[in-house]
């Protein structure tokens, strides 16, 4: 069959979206945050109906009504759980049933978004079963913590394939496999450079942490730790960029590892080509204009992220984008997507 | 509204049909008439048709193409804004989308966004703490405690050498003043323990109850009146709920960005949280006064001397000793400006 090579094209423009992002954050405030929900739908249909592959466009079908709903199912089991915790031998239950419950939640938010995206009136889904997040989410992670977090990249292999390998759109499903090879390179890389910028941190600190072990007694000397207060503070932030950085780069590495072992059944690949630099430019520049802006900026760096993703994003289309056979299917609740939100947990399909 | 759809002149739309079921696209043109549509092929078939009420208008955004499902789910879509926008009934999803156009209007809207953003940091963000605080069990807060508490072991702390008399002795005066509490400030268990360490006499409280002095304050002096200050202080930070509010409101801070404005990405996510956190630990002047107001109450309460607290801060100064109350590295007001407040509200308690 002939292969086509269809870039991933993104038309939204920073003004355009200015003004929806401003007009949703006053609205969100106004409503003591009731309208954040519909804010929600507003900027995700804004994203997705903006993205074309092929002169085809996503949407995103959630309403404001399911979003608020499930939000506010949410809240109340948080106050009911706390009511009911109370009494002590209830809090252990509690605790025990929320190793079933977050895994459950998490399986319901992947499928809830998958429902409600669609791509060419063609809705995405989700087959992915609760026992399966169980494992990839609870277990396998918290068994790394035994090899020194040195197994970290099986885990979270074993968590990106749950995701993908469980995507449909309409009824062909994603197929991802890798190596482990890609995802120790990914490790590594993250790893490096957080030694670099702690070894950096550290040198830097270097005559105040001697002067500290030969004389423990200079930590009740008021004139010491004042003078060198700026340089603590400078050795906790760099540590933390460090890590901001290190997770910066990983996402960039993963992305192309994840959309170039992905497979969607008829023979269809995907391509992705993110230069690690660059992408870590946008994010640090993207950051500081936010903030030299007092927020301002937000809409135009990620309209910039939005669009620079896309454009290092192919579909190579075996046959004819006309293939795909859909299914209707109920979406469920929103529950599972509004725990996902309230716990800042992305569970976004990196499409 | 559907008047509207009725007197509206009859629109011929370019655009393509998305039936439902497939990825198919199909190039047509949908006829919009006065209460019926047609949607027409490049073959001149016809592929659908209907009343125009049955016409369900997707909310225009930006200049996004607009959508049109058709009863059977079939969505038509066009690039033909004005023509869709024409047509469709829907004033307030019209209106939404009039006023989130990019003109001069929105600086306006800029300046209330900003002015309801100062008004949510001051009033909307303590609410969102205090509610936060209500739903933390206090099992919770002694589950950090002991976390932190066994890194401190760990790191820099070492096991008390105070022999076991005076250990109960601390521990009856610290009894002694937790009895005095009311049911309102009895809302988190307390407990005293005692540690040596390297940093010379020190106190802390931890958001679980837990209440720490060190082997060098407690032989700082033999005046019990200054030790149970002290102690007071401590208990203080705990029934006011100071640091688990501290972590709250850099949490808070964040969550709200994240809920009102939207992701900010990783860069902006980490200084929202940790940035914070680092500010507000700075930021505890007023902290430290409650603390203080609340320790020359208890202390009276139970019975001990609150000018005990007084003696303590000149004893430091005389000792040329710096503040061994520091609530993990925050800023403390001078010694003589505390004292200063602690005589003042001596003056205003009844006598026993």
């Amino acid at each position: 069959m002939d292969d086509t090579r269809h870039p991933v094209r993104f038309h939204g423009t920073a003004s355009e979206y200015f003004g929806i992002w401003i007009v949703n954050l006053l609205l969100s405030i106004v409503t003591i945050g009731i309208y954040s929900a519909w804010a929600k739908v507003r900027t995700n249909k804004y994203f997705y109906q903006n993205t074309e592959i092929g002169g085809r466009r996503f949407d995103y079908h959630a309403t404001g009504g399911q979003i608020l709903i499930g939000r506010i199912i949410i809240v109340l089991s948080f106050i009911a759980i706390q009511i009911l915790s109370l009494v002590p031998i209830v809090l252990g239950l509690v605790l025990l049933a929320f190793l079933f419950v977050f895994p459950w939640l998490l399986m319901r938010s992947l499928r809830f978004n998958a429902r409600v995206t669609s791509w060419s009136n063609v809705r995405f889904n989700f087959h992915g079963r609760t026992k399966d997040a169980f494992l990839v989410y609870l277990l396998y992670p918290f068994l790394t913590v035994f090899t020194l977090f040195l197994a970290w990249p099986f885990a979270d292999r074993a968590r990106r394939k749950y995701v993908l390998n469980h995507h449909s759109l309409g009824q062909s499903r994603f197929a991802f496999d890798s190596g482990i090879g890609p995802f120790y390179g990914a490790f590594f890389a993250a790893l490096g450079v957080v030694l670099i910028v702690l070894a950096l941190s550290l040198a830097s600190a270097l005559p105040v942490l001697t002067a500290l072990f030969n004389d423990l007694s200079l930590l009740e000397n008021e004139t010491f730790l004042l003078g060198n207060m700026l340089l603590i503070v400078k050795a906790y932030i760099g540590v933390i960029a460090g890590f901001v950085i290190a997770g910066i780069v990983y996402t960039a590495i993963l992305r192309n590892i994840l959309f170039c072992g992905t497979w969607i059944e008829g023979g269809h690949q995907l391509r992705s080509s993110v230069s690690i630099p660059r992408y870590v430019w946008i994010s640090v520049t993207n950051a500081l204009a936010i903030i030299l802006t007092l927020g301002l900026m937000l809409p135009w760096a990620k309209i910039r992220m939005a669009r620079y993703l896309a454009d290092q994003t192919d579909v190579i289309v075996n046959g004819d984008l006309e293939d795909f056979v859909g299914d209707i299917l109920p979406e469920g609740g929103a529950f599972g997507d509004a725990y996902t939100d309230l716990e800042a947990i992305d569970m976004g399909l990196p499409v | 509204m559907t008047r509207d759809l009725f007197h509206s002149a009859p629109a011929k739309i370019a655009g393509h049909l998305m039936p439902v079921g497939s990825s198919r696209m199909i190039d047509a043109v949908l006829h919009a008439e006065p209460g019926r549509f047609r949607v027409i092929d490049t073959a001149q078939a016809l592929q659908a048709s209907g009343p125009m009420a049955q016409l369900r208008f997707e909310a225009p955004i930006g200049r996004a193409p607009r959508r049109l499902t058709l009863p059977d789910g079939a969505v038509f879509e066009t690039t033909d804004l004005a023509a869709v926008d024409a047509l469709n009934p829907g004033r307030a999803v019209k209106n939404l989308h009039q006023s989130e156009a990019f003109r001069p209007r929105l600086i306006g809207f800029v300046i209330l966004a900003i002015l309801a953003a100062i008004a949510v940091w001051r009033f909307g963000l303590a609410l969102l703490v205090s509610a936060a605080v209500w739903i933390t069990p206090p099992q919770f807060a002694r589950v950090i405690d002991d976390q932190t508490l066994a890194m401190f072991d760990r790191l820099i702390l070492e096991p008390t050498t105070l022999d076991v008399q005076e250990q109960a002795r601390l521990q009856a005066d610290f009894a002694a003043l937790t009895a005095t509490l009311t049911a309102d400030e009895s809302h988190t268990p307390l407990r005293l323990e005692f540690r040596a360490g390297p940093m010379g006499p020190n106190a802390f409280a931890m958001p679980g109850g837990t209440v720490v002095l060190t082997d060098d304050l407690v032989q700082l002096t033999d005046d019990p009146d200054m030790v149970a200050g002290v102690m007071g202080h401590e208990i203080g930070h705990v029934i006011h709920r100071h640091s688990l509010r501290q972590i709250y409101r850099a949490l808070g801070i964040a969550t709200l960005v994240g809920f009102l404005a939207g992701e900010t990405g990783p860069i902006l996510e980490a200084i929202l949280l940790e940035g914070n956190l680092l500010l507000q630990l700075a930021y505890s002047r007023a902290h430290e006064f409650e603390a203080d107001a609340f320790a020359v109450e208890i202390t009276h309460r139970a019975g001990f001397d609150p000018a005990g607290m007084i003696r303590f801060f000149e004893h430091l100064i005389a000792q040329g000793l710096s503040d061994p109350m520091p609530s993990w590295g925050s800023t403390h007001p001078p010694h003589d400006e505390r004292i200063a407040a602690i005589r003042a509200q001596i003056a205003t308690l009844p006598a026993r």
